[in-house]
């Protein structure tokens, strides 16, 4: 520990988070030749960011139109693998699931993409494990899906290669603050300088916007997913509906998530460990009834992470106009699809002050000024508690 | 009061649809005894066991490694019942004493509130059989799950026909139904002699011990006795390849090693067999301890990461206690099953006490309405005697009260263990002494050393499983697949090479390896596995586990007891969707389901701000609408 803290210095861009957002951040700026340094507190991707969905299609967002141009380049812009995979079909079992799934294919043709409607025996055709009890479905000419956990160890490793460092098992314990800036963060292997700091710690970013006097409505809950033994290839792997988000893998595993959260307290900056519930056999269920061919197939792993949203579920990317020199970012429970473009934002907030490609107007943090401290029990998303109640005044 | 999010698990959380105040998880020596124990001080027990375990889930080697080599009679469930129950007496007395024992169930969860759960009316275990998955609550836990084996690969171990000695010893006695004639052993310690021994009382020919080490490992006058009945040792040597014309092993190429373990050109013998049995070493089978948040550390002489005990065999979940194999194996229980009895005992006595001081009223009514224990004799989860089982249901399901539970909030314990250096560094928990109980132990007989050891100052079995290692990487070489799941050779697991169906290469990718890992940290196993694909197959692991860890210790010039436990997850045993689907889904599940979180907003494109997209359930209708 001596020696590390001897050994480590600061950077120009102090990243606080390994996940994939504060990855995606740290290669653009490496990339962009600046000396750029990621803390995690313990391994890179290491929660929600490498345990979820992996997808890739989220066009209705600010990023969307970026997130949709820069998968396809990803494997050769890192030189690592992602795993991304065009396109995504969505199976109907009820008609008010097939009304969403239009929907959603609606809000990309909005935006230029194409899509077709698929009645069950074209759904079959593509996808021969749905059963008799689909009523139709969509075939989406854009989006796609990743591999989270080969992606951002991608990321980890392209930003390294552009220069830049990473430091794990190292936790961020405050953030030292100079006429109206920061220019350092304190961690256990000592206290780094930076010109810039970015925050994309997920769950515990609110906590590190309260350093600052910041308030960032966040709320973190725990979300579960299953994972079966590999199936041979489908035509398309992004095949999702019932209520589950997911995928097939290219090795042939299908992965799934979905159906309640858990809203829960995060107590200090630890993250505790990835437990799982009973809810695994719920979602074996809904599997099974999206794809009833492959009912026989064996899970073999179900796994939990922590993911954070804020009110209303969009996310906060900013440069804060005090302390001028932090980036704060929370992607609000949907952020590793989005990465490839929410990074480059993030690098060109860091860089430029602004984002040159998308209006982040919608993003900004002054949305909640007026958010009261007990947001989240007056929402029903926790139970409020008379003496939470009693104290928890208006932000103002 | 604002209404409690519907589309939370806040009050989703499953009903047990049975109640009992203590559950013992296997129904070996420990697990037989302590529910004995128990049920004679009073308590309602329920003894679990997987065993006769489905011929699909043997196939895969799950639980032990059956290594294909299952006559056609593991088929015929009813059959494979009955000898499981005419091989272990045991379960007869705890049938006398009231337990109520199910056979052919596999428990493949443990669910415990903690920091990040705080839902669920009580801690329960998922259990299934072959055609459905039920969830039984618990007061208290004992965990006497056994031991598996360490097993490490060689060119053409993947063919039919390679065991673990575990695998081998249940096949040739409780389901009588190992299929091979002919045997090559491999460890000449306890493990090894007291395999060639069962095979030879069972009619199965011993071709030969191979062994690494210059020396026989176990106890002399047994390698005497079976020298005597005609069992060639080879000392000094490792193996070579295993061979056949087909999938199955016809025969075994080893080789004489010098002191430094490698192998001397010519010196090689070919034995001929039917089936390779890998008796280096076990290891504890921890799962459900790690699953309910139980603090685990490594002891080398105990086989690996064993539980942290008091003198009761209570683990650091004060509910949750460990017994046998699970909670260390070492040779002298081989000879000695009353070391696991008295374990178990200690267990289940001390299990029986702490609910008696719980609730001694409740602990009287649940042992009274018990009824006619022995109707329901060994009810087989699997078979046809379910109705006995189903009848006693309904009147635990509800009739609880989960009072005691609650108070215990056993998953609480997990919150104490999260100091993230220590998790990191899973050393530092290696290095504490071995605490009452396991100091009481005979030591290992594994420490001896040879001149081809490895650096470093552990002693015991996986410093003997590392010779191994390296002996078969000398002799075998690099492209042995160390996964046969995910067919991840040696080398691409040092390399962390992406799978080969990636079809992957870039100059940047080559020069990525455990060594450029190190530079950011101590080396991971379940890192190493997300970019390799070792260890993510359907075996769950169970075939490499060990041996993934070996080679990254060796890689990262360190020992076993530096890799920090890779990481189990339900569950724990591989189960079919519609195994797994639950009939007891309730309403408001179903009802309130959506894929994410359903904040109205939250996708909402940003072109049209103040769109609401919200998700329809299965009541609702899709909202599409502007505020």
């Amino acid at each position: 520990m001596m020696s590390a803290m001897t050994q480590t210095r600061g950077a120009s861009v102090v990243i606080v988070g390994g996940g994939v957002t504060g990855l995606s951040a740290g290669w653009w700026l490496a990339r962009a030749g600046v000396d750029v340094l990621v803390l995690d507190k313990s391994i890179v991707g290491w929660e929600a960011s490498g345990r979820n969905g992996g997808g890739a299609t989220h066009v209705y967002s600010p990023f969307g139109l970026e997130e949709q141009r820069l998968w396809p380049q990803m494997d050769e812009l890192l030189g690592y693998p992602t795993e991304h995979q065009p396109f995504r079909i969505g199976v109907a079992l009820t008609d008010t699931q097939l009304a969403l799934a239009r929907r959603w294919a609606e809000i990309g043709e909005m935006r230029g993409f194409r899509w077709e409607s698929l009645d069950r025996r074209q759904l079959k055709e593509l996808v021969p494990i749905v059963g008799d009890n689909a009523i139709g479905g969509t075939y989406l000419h854009f989006g796609g899906h990743a591999n989270p956990q080969r992606t951002v160890q991608a990321y980890a490793w392209a930003l390294q290669d552009h220069g830049g460092r990473i430091l794990q098992h190292t936790t961020v314990t405050g953030l030292v603050q100079r006429g109206g800036r920061v220019t350092a963060v304190e961690t256990t292997a000592g206290t780094l300088g930076a010109d810039v700091v970015v925050i994309a710690a997920g769950p515990q970013t609110g906590a590190f916007a309260e350093m600052l006097g910041v308030w960032l409505p966040v709320a973190p809950a725990r979300v579960e997913m299953i994972a079966t033994e590999p199936i041979p290839l489908m035509h398309v792997g992004g095949v999702a509906g019932n209520g589950l988000y997911g995928r097939q893998t290219l090795r042939g595993n299908l992965v799934y998530g979905g159906g309640p959260h858990e809203w829960i307290n995060v107590p200090d900056m630890a993250t505790p460990e990835h437990t799982n519930t009973p809810l695994v056999r719920n979602l074996a269920r809904r599997l099974a009834e999206l794809l009833p061919g492959a009912a026989h197939v064996r899970v073999i792993r179900a796994w939990s992470g922590l993911v954070e949203n804020t009110p209303d579920g969009l996310p906060v990317v900013e440069r804060l106009a005090r302390p001028d020199n932090v980036v704060i970012a929370t992607m609000s429970s949907v952020g590793f699809g989005l990465s490839p473009a929410s990074g480059r934002a993030i690098s060109e907030l860091v860089q430029h002050g602004r984002c040159l490609f998308a209006d982040l107007g919608a993003l900004a943090l002054g949305r909640f000024a007026d958010t009261p401290r007990d947001w989240r029990e007056r929402a029903g998303w926790v139970a409020a508690s008379p003496a939470v109640a009693a104290v928890a005044g208006g932000n103002g | 009061m604002p209404e409690l999010d519907r589309r939370s698990y806040a009050g989703k959380a499953p009903t047990p649809e049975r109640h009992v105040p203590l559950v013992v998880v296997g129904a070996g020596a420990a697990g037989v005894a302590a529910a004995v124990e128990a049920a004679r001080a009073g308590v309602e027990v329920l003894l679990l066991d997987e065993h006769p375990v489905d011929n699909d889930m043997m196939a895969m080697d799950v639980p032990l490694c059956f290594g294909q080599r299952m006559d056609a009679t593991v088929r015929n469930r009813g059959a494979m019942l009955e000898r499981v129950v005419e091989t272990n007496p045991a379960l007869a007395a705890a049938d006398e004493a009231g337990v109520d024992v199910q056979l052919g169930a596999y428990v493949w969860g443990a669910f415990v509130n903690g920091p990040t759960v705080q839902e669920l009316p009580s801690p329960m275990l998922g259990v299934a059989d072959d055609r459905r998955s039920w969830l039984v609550g618990w007061d208290r836990l004992i965990v006497a799950a056994g031991a598996r084996d360490v097993l490490l690969g060689f060119p053409g171990w993947e063919r039919a026909g390679t065991l673990g000695a575990a695998g081998a010893a249940a096949l040739l006695t409780r389901y009588r139904a190992l299929a091979a004639r002919r045997i090559v052993v491999i460890g000449s310690g306890a493990l090894g002699l007291h395999t060639a021994a069962l095979a030879l009382d069972h009619g199965v020919e011993v071709a030969g011990i191979v062994e690494v080490d210059a020396h026989v490992r176990g106890d002399a006058a047994a390698a005497r006795a079976l020298a005597a009945r005609g069992v060639p040792f080879f000392t000094g040597h490792t193996i070579r390849a295993g061979r056949g014309r087909t999938g199955e092993i016809e025969s075994l190429v080893i080789v004489a090693v010098d002191g430094a373990g490698e192998p001397i050109a010519g010196r090689e013998t070919q034995i001929a067999c039917d089936a390779v049995v890998m008796a280096i070493g076990q290891t504890p089978s921890v799962e459900l301890l790690h699953l309910v948040g139980a603090r685990l550390r490594f002891a080398s002489p105990l086989g690996g990461w064993v539980p942290e005990l008091d003198g009761s065999m209570r683990t650091t979940v004060p509910t949750v206690f460990a017994a046998g194999d699970c909670a260390g194996v070492h040779d002298a229980m081989l000879a000695a099953p009353d070391i696991a009895r008295d374990q178990g005992r200690i267990a289940g006595a001390a299990a029986a006490e702490s609910l008696d001081r719980v609730d001694r009223t409740r602990r009287g009514a649940a042992a009274e309405s018990r009824g006619p224990v022995n109707e329901a004799r060994h009810s087989f989860a699997g078979g046809e005697s379910l109705g006995p089982v189903n009848e006693a249901r309904p009147g635990f399901a509800g009739a609880e009260s989960h009072g005691p539970v609650n108070e215990a909030r056993p998953g609480f314990a997990r919150a104490e263990s999260l100091d993230p250096v220590n998790e990191a560094r899973p050393g530092v928990a290696g290095a504490e002494s071995l605490g009452p109980i396991n100091e009481a132990r005979p030591g290992s007989a594994g420490a001896r050393r040879t001149d081809g050891g490895v650096r470093g100052a552990m002693s015991g079995p996986p410093d003997y499983w590392q010779r191994w290692l390296a002996s078969l990487i000398a002799a075998g070489g690099w492209e042995v697949n160390v996964c046969q799941c995910e067919e991840v050779t040696r080398r691409e697991l040092v390399e962390t090479k992406p799978p080969r169906y990636l079809e992957w290469d870039s100059p940047q990718m080559s020069a990525r390896s455990v060594g450029t890992l190190l530079r950011d940290g101590p080396v991971n196993q379940d890192q190493i596995k997300r970019l390799t694909r070792a260890g993510m197959g359907p075996c769950q692991s169970r075939r490499c586990r060990e041996q993934v860890g070996l080679l990254l210790a060796q890689a990262a010039g360190t020992t076993l007891d530096r890799i920090p436990l890779p990481t189990f997850r339900p569950p724990i045993r591989p189960l079919p969707l519609n195994v797994l689907w639950p009939d007891d889904e309730p309403a408001a599940m179903r009802e309130h389901w959506v894929s994410w979180f359903g904040i109205p907003t939250q996708f909402s494109p940003h072109w049209e701000p103040g769109m609401v997209l919200d998700e329809p359930t299965a009541h609702t209708r899709l909202i599409v609408s502007d505020e």
